[in-house]
């Protein structure tokens, strides 16, 4: 019995110890991750990194300066604000499925230990959608990047805390999976994630200085010049993924949230800085 | 005048009549309706032989709906597409109504032929497989339908051609997936010990 006892509490102090190393592997993670881009950029400040190549471009910082003067993403905001307050069919509007208002982009993207995934604030916006009888907006482009748009700039300053929670693994897994993810060569050209955004940051590709990816997610969704409207991180990631010829995932698929899930979360303790214009 | 104006004034002209005489300039509306009116009546015609034209009418439809938006260099390669492939299967109706020899010569399974229907499924097959470890390639797909669409028209060696690459495609992107599948942070980026 003395044995068993002994046995059993051996068992749980290595699982406490177990669980609290691979908690530890995260934060490890984003040490070295902010470590290497502050090493990279020494000489921009940490809040600067959420600017993108703004901040290490110096002739694009004065273009984008003054644009922001008069940013192209106001109309979206607008427009994003009419539809926060504009009544579902059924009566209901948007703050019945987010009662603390349209200010909560820091607590996104996060870990849904009930339905065992990652839920991101463009899928919470469509599942209110479709528990008030509408239908869902598409994910890249459009209505849901004007949403998108008013929500982050009331969560502008708001700072950035993903959590991964220590009592379910799957929420671990997510994590490792959307670092692989980011990480993994892929497409014609064989490029990852890290290739431009980690080993080329600060260089030029064509002639686009290539963003850091420390504080790549503050900003969405984005104006972009290319695109001449808004477009959401799902977008992004949809074309980073065509440019290196590779198949793009479905927007919101398993996939892109368990890859926001783990870029976001590397921009920890960045403020949100959202809606964003970019080239 | 000076030497420079008047070249530039000569070059001027010069692009003014012939820019638009040749496939630099856009397609206008006029030719989009033209190759919409030749697909229709190639589809006219086959549909009267009694073959099933109903994908190609389909495809005339949708040529016809991207006039509205003036993607006519699009609407135009549709149009076209289906026209080839009326047209084709015609020949090949014609080829079995005009005797039984001449007739088997049209229908057969030529050994270009078989080896392009061969080749294309073994393409979306490798396709598949590196759609499994999310490690498909952005054309492989678009190779594939555009070897599906010149099998229709006969150009087998075209197919087989596109066909051939697709295959490759998604043999290196299901390798690439599996080779890439412990990817985490690279020496450059850990912190030095």
């Amino acid at each position: 019995m003395r044995n068993i006892i002994t046995m059993l509490a051996a068992a749980g102090v290595a699982c406490t110890l177990a669980t609290h190393a691979l908690a530890a592997a995260p934060e490890e993670d984003k040490e070295a991750f902010q470590t290497y881009f502050k090493a990279r950029f020494p000489n921009v400040p940490e809040q600067e990194f959420a600017n993108g190549a703004y901040a290490i471009d110096p002739i694009g910082r004065e273009n984008w300066e003054a644009i922001e003067e008069f940013p192209p993403y106001e109309t979206a905001i607008d427009n994003g604000h009419e539809m926060w307050d504009t009544p579902f069919a059924n009566g209901k509007t948007y703050k019945d499925c987010f009662p603390d208002g349209p200010a909560i982009e820091n607590r996104y993207p996060h870990w849904d230990k009930e339905r065992g995934m990652v839920v991101t604030l463009a899928l919470a916006i469509n599942e209110c959608r479709e528990a008030n009888g509408e239908k869902p907006l598409k994910y890249r482009k459009g209505p849901i990047a004007d949403l998108l748009a008013y929500m982050a700039y009331e969560s502008r300053g708001q700072v950035i805390d993903v959590v991964i929670p220590e009592d379910d693994p799957r929420a671990m897994e997510a994590y490792e999976k959307g670092k692989q993810i980011w990480f993994a060569r892929r497409g014609q050209f064989n490029f990852s994630c890290a290739s431009c955004h980690a080993a080329n940051s600060g260089t030029t590709l064509r002639t686009e200085i290539l963003s850091p990816a420390l504080g790549h997610t503050s900003h969405f969704p984005v104006y972009r010049s290319k695109w001449g409207e808004m477009g959401t991180l799902d977008r992004r990631f949809a074309g980073c993924f065509k440019q290196v010829r590779a198949k793009p995932y479905a927007p919101q698929s398993e996939e892109y949230r368990d890859l926001a899930y783990f870029l976001t979360y590397m921009s920890n303790g960045l403020e949100l800085n959202g809606p964003g214009a970019r080239k | 005048m000076t030497i420079r104006r008047f070249a530039a004034g000569a070059l001027t002209a010069v692009m003014l009549v012939a820019l638009p005489m040749t496939a630099t300039w856009a397609a206008h509306r006029t030719e989009a309706e033209a190759a919409i009116a030749t697909a229709k009546a190639a589809n006219e015609k086959a549909a009267a032989a009694g073959i099933d034209t109903t994908e190609t009418a389909g495809m005339i439809e949708q040529a016809e709906s991207l006039l509205p938006t003036k993607h006519y260099t699009k609407a135009i390669e549709i149009a076209n597409q289906a026209q080839k492939e009326d047209e084709f299967a015609l020949s090949q109706a014609s080829g079995a109504a005009e005797g039984e020899v001449a007739g088997e010569i049209a229908n057969e399974d030529t050994p270009e032929k078989v080896k392009a229907e061969e080749t294309i499924a073994a393409a979306e097959s490798a396709r598949k497989k590196a759609a499994s470890v999310g490690g498909e390639w952005r054309d492989t797909g678009t190779m594939i339908k555009s070897a599906e669409a010149a099998m229709k028209t006969g150009e087998y060696a075209k197919a087989l051609e596109l066909a051939t690459k697709a295959k490759h495609q998604g043999e290196l992107g299901y390798a690439q997936a599996m080779a890439e599948a412990d990817a985490d942070f690279p020496s450059y980026m850990k912190p030095k010990q």
